[in-house]
């Protein structure tokens, strides 16, 4: 998956899952802000990157990450070492 | 009618929110869907016999334990509890073992280090060690988030693992295991928490209750009535609605007719997966929640043989029986050993005879994937078919063959079979396929799979046993937590007392 993809894909799949217009989901918008994570949410969007991509998260590592960009980054890191 | 709380379902876990939230002065409504109050706590009648759904005996209710401490609050401590034998409490065979288990950490361990003597100093720590998990049982609610990390982290370790590094003959690690068809044994997933804790308080003391466990939620209702409450059968919850962002009403169809219930706080004692059907078009929860909870998976359900004896035939044993197969070479290989083969294994459990004597009653138990049972999934009760009869008649004999090891002339001293599977559960608790113990934790995978009370909506809380531990012992700290949660620890903590 190249890094483009992997970034059209997570946009698909937050925007539908947590009910947010795709144009809210900015490379340099807040992740928590944008999502209106809470304790809860997060479990529900390490769930939901687990499953899409196959792969194995932990929150605490999630969390490190403030805006869409660095969970790219984030994301294609995990899914490269695959 | 508005209430302070409406309490949907009334499994041990609604049951006992009820009770508690009322005792603390809010007015409750419990509502339950069957005829019969209890979930798995109840009792159902064939002939003049009344046989058990899912209870069958508890552990830690010896004076000062933790769950006489809470029963004691709960008013349940009257019922007419009976003991276990202290020196045979459990029973194992496997292999060419036979071997009993005693109550009482020190005792636990010196007893099986006369058979095990090589392992005397690894059953001392293990004992230890259940010993310490045990005495920390209730640290989540009077520690808070500190009590919750020192669980957590044995939440997060394999129970299996665990074993082989700390029991190092293969034979005595099944013999510890072999008490465990009470939680579902699965190397890949079962925390060590779950098994630690469950074993611990078996071995504190074990209980039958001499009559049946819908005495317990009877009990529990009756309470929660004097206290000015409401315990409402006949009533089904066909959905819950929202108003600004909160549950507010509950509409039920009750004996035949349509209600709607008012209240501020909502607990659902249901599975969470059926807590969301109602919840079908509600624009407050997101599709990212009900993704993830739909997707968890469920324990193991059971394949139970109730069976009427003869009189005088065969003998009361105050303990249970665990009986395996000698061609088992482990017993936390027993779910994909049997699955679509013969049965390998069975928990005997007995009904304490009403004067003594002889048994009159035996239930016979073994953990059945749904899988065995799912094309006859969309048939109801007493009509899925003479395929599904024959089924469970081989099943039936399979399991009493087995039974019969432990009690020569078995098979000649039955007067009925009566014979329940996962689809059975199912039908009559609402368990999700039928599932024994709720939701499968993973020990690999705790923070999807370890649920909190907590749902999206702040005045809407889970409980029973699909939350922390299962069981009479592990619903009944759920219960405490979910009150935590709405009350506070204060209120609480005199429960534990």
């Amino acid at each position: 998956m190249t890094k483009e993809e992997l970034i059209a894909k997570t946009i698909d799949i937050l925007a539908e899952e947590f009910e947010v217009e795709k144009e809210e989901i900015t490379p340099e918008a807040d992740i928590k802000k944008t999502l209106d994570l809470d304790s809860l949410s997060l479990v529900d969007l390490v769930a939901l990157i687990e499953e899409t991509f196959d792969i194995k998260i932990k929150g605490t590592d999630l969390m490190k990450t403030t805006n869409f960009s660095q969970l790219y980054d984030f994301l294609f890191e995990r899914i490269s070492e695959k | 009618m508005k209430y302070d709380v409406i309490i949907l379902g009334s499994g041990l876990g609604g049951l006992e929110c009820a009770f508690i939230l009322a005792k603390c002065g809010m007015n409750v409504c419990v509502v339950e869907k069957n005829a019969a109050l209890g979930g798995c706590l109840q009792s159902f009648r064939r002939g003049k016999e009344e046989f058990d759904t899912g209870f069958h005996y508890v552990g830690a209710l010896g004076k000062g334990q933790i769950l006489e401490r809470i029963f004691s609050h709960l008013g349940l401590m009257d019922l007419p509890w009976h003991q276990l034998d202290t020196e045979g409490f459990d029973q194992v065979y496997f292999k060419d073992k036979d071997i009993l288990l005693e109550n009482g950490y020190g005792r636990f361990a010196r007893s099986l280090s006369a058979i095990f003597p090589e392992s005397q100093k690894e059953l001392e720590d293990y004992s230890a060690f259940l010993e310490k998990v045990g005495n920390g049982i209730a640290d989540p609610i009077l520690k808070g988030s500190h009590g919750f990390s020192s669980i957590n982290s044995l939440f997060e370790k394999s129970a299996y693992g665990h074993l082989c590094q700390s029991i190092s003959d293969p034979l005595l690690r099944n013999i510890l295991s072999g008490t465990s068809l009470k939680l579902e044994l699965r190397r890949g997933t079962l925390p060590l928490y779950t098994f630690a804790q469950i074993n611990s308080s078996y071995i504190q003391s074990a209980w039958r209750l001499k009559g049946r466990g819908s005495l317990i939620a009877d009990t529990l209702a009756e309470g929660i009535r004097k206290m000015g409450g409401t315990v409402l059968t006949n009533a089904t919850v066909t959905s819950l609605e929202e108003k600004d962002g909160n549950v507010c009403q509950a509409q039920i169809l009750h004996k035949g007719s349509q209600e709607t219930l008012t209240a501020n706080l909502f607990v659902s004692d249901l599975s969470p997966q059926l807590t969301l059907e109602l919840l079908k078009d509600s624009p407050n929860l997101r599709p990212v929640f009900r993704r993830r909870i739909n997707r968890l998976e469920q324990t193991c359900g059971f394949f139970t043989v109730n069976l009427k004896l003869q009189e005088g035939k065969i003998p009361y044993l105050n303990r249970n029986i665990y009986c395996y197969t000698p061609d088992l070479e482990s017993v936390w290989d027993i779910a994909e050993s049997q699955t679509g083969k013969t049965v390998k294994g069975v928990l005997v459990s007995q009904q304490v005879p009403e004067n003594g004597g002889a048994a009159t009653q035996m239930d016979i138990l073994t953990p059945m994937d749904y899988s065995e049972v799912e094309r006859w999934k969309d048939t109801l009760p007493n009509r899925r078919g003479e395929e599904y009869l024959a089924f469970k008649a081989k099943k039936a004999e399979e399991c009493i063959l087995l039974a019969q090891e432990c009690f020569p002339g078995l098979k000649d001293s039955i007067e009925t079979i009566y014979t329940s599977s996962p689809l059975t559960y199912m039908n009559y608790t609402g368990a999700v396929k039928g599932t024994a113990y709720g939701i499968r934790k993973d020990c690999n995978n705790l923070t999807q799979t370890l649920l909190t009370p907590k749902t999206p909506f702040a005045n809407l809380y889970f409980t029973g046993q699909n939350l922390n531990l299962h069981g009479i012992l592990g619903v009944s700290l759920t219960s405490l937590l979910t009150c935590s949660e709405i009350l506070g620890k204060e209120p609480v903590v005199p429960f534990l007392e």
